[in-house]
């Protein structure tokens, strides 16, 4: 080992390696360089210069070539596919139909549009942005303040990470090893509130800006009823690769595939999907798979430096023995969660931190839960701070995108309008912290 | 160099949609298999190992273009604030630095190709070839180092690095432009 010539110890060479890449961080280097350089280094240090050579050998095939990872750019070529085909426009009618006569009901609506694009669509700003292309106008128009519009999309669109399928999800089972379709089980419960929530947000937005929020608009039964008529073909697919998840019938990538091929189907039948719009969703989920796998690249060189100096089993052991209460240490992991992603994206912070801080949630003991309650329930809120992160100031990336689109309206505006959006976000994840029942009690259905 | 960047760009766009179709095929072939083994018994064999080798050639074949194509997350929330000059610099750093890390996965998945074939190894049911794959991936890696250098020469020429956002709302309105183009279009189709 050349640390050990050196005069380096393990650990100290574990703290070099996380040092260098905060730095490379810090200096706009890509994510996925500022894990690949350092891991680089320390796998050598820990190693040999040959013991490096020998495993970049194998490493493209051995992380690229996996069977489960193919769910991701499935999951995300079918939210693509439902993109392109204008299913959200159909979405969105169905749901201003169902709740559009309330006051504050076409915003409700946009929740709800949110909530069922999210069940063919695993990404937040992909969901915020494409019921924000049909559902903006029509609010503007209807008279929504800028605020209430666009504070309702960004929040809504994150619902799309939250209703199973989802892409964080999938990376997070893949990094801790668990059954994705346990995770997406866990998820349901945690996204009807989520949903309930963001509903009472309307309301109470409705009720004390009554400025800001139009009255709702009846429409006839016939209307109401042509509406829910296109709406029927996505049901069935969430319904099918759902239930055909839980159920035990097919594995989630399999569950992906048929998703994928069945909105193609429905969008290319529409009469919507053609030859570009094919091309767009297989180019979109390239650049996100892309990105994704990158990145994974990247963490695996940095984990397997860290593996070798044994940092992360020292820290768990560590932080398990220091008699700190474990769900002030929780607690303590969110709050740093939420900070770090006023910081920087969502996703590379999960894959930069979990290797350190899974093996830590693993040696508490959380409720008496065994291993995997305890890794799926982490997962759960883990989840919630990246949803709060999307939308909480002073990077939301949800609002920035949102606020962008609606182009006229102040930041501060918009910040303003998601904060009762995010007070739910806050009591739901308590709730989950207290009561792991809450996202654990589905999961033992699971085949 | 402009003809080296045009034809960079190109392949990086081809490789990717490619990749693309291969990944709807493998969707397809999948379904199909579910429906054979549902209904009819009869699988396709080894649907699982063609799935799990073509997921290499697929996420390897989409890497470079994501790389050209704004997917290169950065933090600038420290160096925001920063001039623009300091900016492009790290960015041109940041490229050639991915750049290089990718030159070692390329280099060294090239040298393994020869071993695996030498070894003969397989997969499990229906006996693929492993070195197919390894050498399948090996040129979407020197497209991404290749990528990587093109996407420092624009960063230095001046071009400015899209944040994962920008991105978004630029493809979001460019779709609005794109939608109203085409009625334009089918508007004067239509009067002629």
């Amino acid at each position: 080992m050349i640390a050990i010539e050196l005069g380096l110890s393990q650990m100290a060479v574990g703290l070099m390696v996380m040092g260098l890449m905060l730095a490379l961080m810090v200096l706009r280097i890509p994510i996925a360089a500022t894990m690949l350089i350092p891991g680089f280094i320390g796998y050598m240090l820990l190693s040999s210069p040959a013991g490096l050579m020998s495993y970049m050998k194998g490493v493209a095939y051995a992380k690229l070539a996996v069977y489960d990872l193919s769910v991701i750019p499935l999951f995300l070529l079918m939210g693509y596919f439902a993109t392109q085909g204008g299913l959200s426009r159909d979405l969105f009618r169905a749901a201003n139909a169902l709740v559009g006569h309330v006051k504050g009901g076409m915003a409700m609506a946009a929740v709800l549009a949110c909530a069922l694009f999210g069940t063919v669509c695993g990404s937040s700003i992909a969901t915020a942005a494409t019921i924000g292309q049909v559902a903006i106008p029509e609010m503007k128009k209807l008279g929504y303040s800028g605020r209430v519009y666009t504070a309702t999309l960004a929040a809504g669109g994150t619902l799309g990470i939250l209703i199973p399928p989802s892409v964080i999800l999938v990376v997070y089972a893949i990094l801790t090893e668990q059954n994705i379709a346990k995770l997406f089980a866990a998820a349901a419960i945690p996204g009807i509130i989520a949903t309930i929530g963001y509903l009472f947000a309307v309301a109470w937005t409705a009720r004390k800006y009554p400025q800001h929020v139009p009255a709702g608009v009846r429409l006839s039964r016939a209307e109401r009823f042509a509406a829910y008529k296109p709406v029927w073909p996505i049901l069935i697919i969430f319904i099918t690769v759902f239930g055909g998840i839980y159920g035990g019938v097919f594995t989630p990538t399999e569950a992906a595939s048929v998703g994928a091929v069945c909105t193609f189907l429905v969008a290319f039948f529409k009469g919507e999907l053609k030859w570009d719009g094919i091309q767009k969703s297989l180019l979109g989920t390239a650049q996100n798979s892309g990105m994704i796998f990158l990145i994974f690249l990247g963490a695996d060189l940095m984990n397997s430096a860290l593996a070798l100096s044994q940092m992360p089993a020292q820290l768990a052991a560590l932080v398990a023995s220091s008699g700190i209460s474990p769900i002030v240490i929780i607690i303590m992991i969110l709050v740093f969660y939420i900070v770090l992603g006023g910081v920087m994206d969502e996703m590379s912070m999960i894959l930069l931190t979990l290797p350190i801080i899974f093996p830590i949630i693993m040696g508490l003991d959380l409720y008496g839960l065994n291993a995997e309650g305890k890794a799926i329930w982490f997962g759960m809120l883990i989840l919630m701070v990246v949803q709060i992160g999307l939308i909480a100031p002073p990077v939301g990336l949800n609002v920035y995108v949102i606020n962008g689109m609606a182009k006229d309206v102040p930041m501060i505006e918009s910040y303003k309008g998601v904060m009762p959006f995010l007070v739910t976000d806050f009591i739901r994840t308590a709730l989950l912290v207290v009561f792991p029942g809450l996202s654990l009690w589905l999961v033992q259905f699971v085949r | 160099m402009n003809g080296f960047i045009s034809i960079v760009s190109r392949l990086c766009r081809l490789f990717a949609t490619l990749g693309g179709l291969l990944l709807l095929a493998i969707a397809a072939m999948t379904m199909v298999s579910i429906i054979g083994r549902y209904f009819f018994d009869t699988p396709i064999r080894g649907d699982f190992e063609m799935t799990k080798q073509g997921m290499g050639l697929v996420v390897a074949s989409f890497i470079p273009y994501c790389i050209l194509n704004g997917g290169n997350l950065i933090v600038d929330f420290f160096t925001s604030k920063a001039s623009a000059h300091t900016q492009r610099v790290l960015d041109t750093v940041g490229a050639l630095l991915t750049g290089a890390g990718l030159l070692l996965f390329a280099w060294k998945a090239t040298q393994a190709i020869a071993d695996v074939r030498e070894s003969n190894e397989v997969s499990g049911n229906i006996e693929l070839p492993l070195w197919w794959i390894y050498a399948g991936m090996a040129p979407s890696l020197w497209l991404a180092v290749l990528a990587s250098l093109v996407l420092a020469i624009k960063t230095w020429q001046g071009e400015h690095q899209e944040s994962e956002a920008d991105l978004i709302l630029r493809q979001a309105a460019d779709e609005k432009n794109d939608k109203a183009a085409n009625t334009k279009v089918s508007a004067t189709g239509a009067s002629a």
